[in-house]
């Protein structure tokens, strides 16, 4: 267990409980709950590791103002914000006093700030609990590789299984982050897919691998069978263009895929920046291709040659 | 993709908005990538294109408001991808939240991201991350355009 120590000053009591959780969550349990009149000086008689501090607080003191008085007695107290301000003023105020964070109060927040608080001290806590590789008995182990298709697909079902929807995903160093409207459509959530849970991630989707345990989401007017299907795809013909920083964009009725690899050009193969412009009969033509790569090809028919992204649109490159 | 090779990257931005307060962020999460580096801030895309015309060697990033007073984004958009000079660095639009149609439009353009405002830091990390990663596989692949022998 961590012997951390994190002070919150929240705007309710509510809000602290929400953050105690998620923080207890990473495996910090000393975590306390601090007055917004005694914050100074109680951070000043008792050093804390870090500090939560909500901008929005009871009385007429804001977060910041509060702040501006921390900094004068612990310069050096990494201090993360949250705020309801729907505007980059308070951010941009919040780093002005040296913030390590900010982080906008939206739906799962909590669970952000705990992460952040969790790489503070605790580093490689995820390595330890996740097994190095977990390839169940009995899994093809090309299932298990690293490699777009399956880990685009292991993001698709796992959107899929809690019905976001409208994504936005852009591969950073050591992952993924995905931008993603919540079920009920009114909140955007970001997501972070590290390089290092793929292997569960990957593990529990060959474990799901057949028609009666597999989670059917709603369709939808661009993709007819959901994210788990599409990116897939995708993430194939990703890998046969050797691709490298991609990002995947869908809107209402396009979905934009670019990155870096292969692209062909008057005839020669080159590698630079790839953009595919998608539009519902492009992603009927890649599950259909996705499908028939699947299916065993029946006896004296002769297997059609995927056609790849030759199908797709591309604005550069 | 090792941390030295992004560490040797550096980004050098453009941000084309009336917004000074997006200069501090973009810097502030540049230092969170271990990037700290030139960001040059215009107020329009007049003004922007000119700078262009006579920068020594393009930004690594383009990020250009949609709705500017003047030439809008779209219209810069468009000189951009048309000059053989830009039309490979990445220009992320920002945009209003939920303007579908303006970021299906500036897709088609030739943009490459967009960032709906007001803009939430962790996506503004995200668009700086995975631009770090596209400069990376470029500059990888010599060139910036390497022809691989294969043909199709």
């Amino acid at each position: 267990m961590s012997g951390l120590h994190v002070a919150i000053i929240a705007e309710s009591g509510r809000q602290y409980r929400q953050l105690a959780g998620a923080i207890r969550g990473v495996g910090v349990e000393a975590i306390h709950d601090v007055a917004v009149e005694e914050a100074v000086r109680w951070l000043d008689l008792r050093p804390c590791d870090v500090c939560v501090l909500s901008h929005e607080l009871p009385g007429k003191r804001t977060g910041l103002d509060l702040l501006l008085d921390i900094r004068k007695h612990c310069p050096d107290l990494p201090v993360v914000m949250v705020s309801r301000a729907g505007s980059d003023r308070v951010a941009v105020a919040a780093f002005h006093a040296d913030v390590i964070d900010y982080v906008p109060i939206s739906r799962g927040y909590e669970v952000a700030v705990a992460s952040l608080i969790g790489q503070l001290k605790v580093t490689s806590r995820i390595d330890q609990i996740l097994p190095a590789q977990i390839i169940p008995a009995g899994i093809d182990e090309a299932l298990m590789r690293l490699t777009y298709q399956n880990r685009l697909r292991a993001v698709g079902r796992h959107l899929d299984l809690y019905g976001f929807r409208r994504i936005y995903i852009l591969e950073v160093e050591g992952g993924f982050v995905v931008r993603a409207t919540a079920a009920d459509g009114r909140e955007t959530e970001t997501l972070e897919f590290a390089d290092q849970h793929f292997p569960q991630l990957l593990a529990s989707c060959a474990a799901a691998r057949g028609e009666g345990e597999r989670h059917w989401p709603v369709p939808g007017s661009l993709l007819p069978t959901g994210y788990e299907d599409f990116l897939r795809a995708v993430g194939y013909e990703l890998d046969q263009r050797a691709a490298e920083a991609i990002t995947i964009s869908e809107l209402d009725d396009l979905a934009v895929v670019s990155g870096v690899g292969r692209v062909d050009e008057y005839g020669v193969t080159r590698f630079g920046p790839l953009q595919w412009l998608l539009r519902r009969p492009d992603v009927e033509r890649l599950l259909d291709e996705a499908y028939r790569r699947r299916a065993p090809v029946p006896a004296g028919s002769v297997a059609r040659a995927g056609r790849g992204p030759a199908v797709l649109r591309r604005l550069t490159g | 993709m090792s941390s030295s090779a992004l560490q040797a990257t550096t980004l050098r931005i453009l941000l084309i908005d009336d917004d000074p307060d997006h200069v501090l962020l973009i810097r502030r999460a540049l230092r969170d990538l271990g990037n700290e580096r030139d960001v040059e801030s215009l107020s329009d895309g007049e003004e922007a294109l000119a700078w262009l015309d006579v920068a020594p060697e393009p930004p690594d990033l383009i990020l250009l408001d949609i709705n500017m007073p003047g030439l809008s984004g779209f219209e810069v958009l468009s000189r951009l991808r048309a000059d053989e000079r830009h039309k490979r660095v990445p220009v992320v639009m920002l945009t209003s939240s939920d303007a579908q149609a303006d970021i299906a439009r500036a897709y088609e353009l030739g943009a490459s991201g967009y960032i709906a405002k007001p803009s939430h830091y962790q996506d503004l990390r995200a668009v700086l991350g995975n631009t770090v990663l596209y400069w990376s596989a470029m500059r990888r692949f010599a060139g910036p355009e390497q022809e691989t022998g294969e043909c199709t």
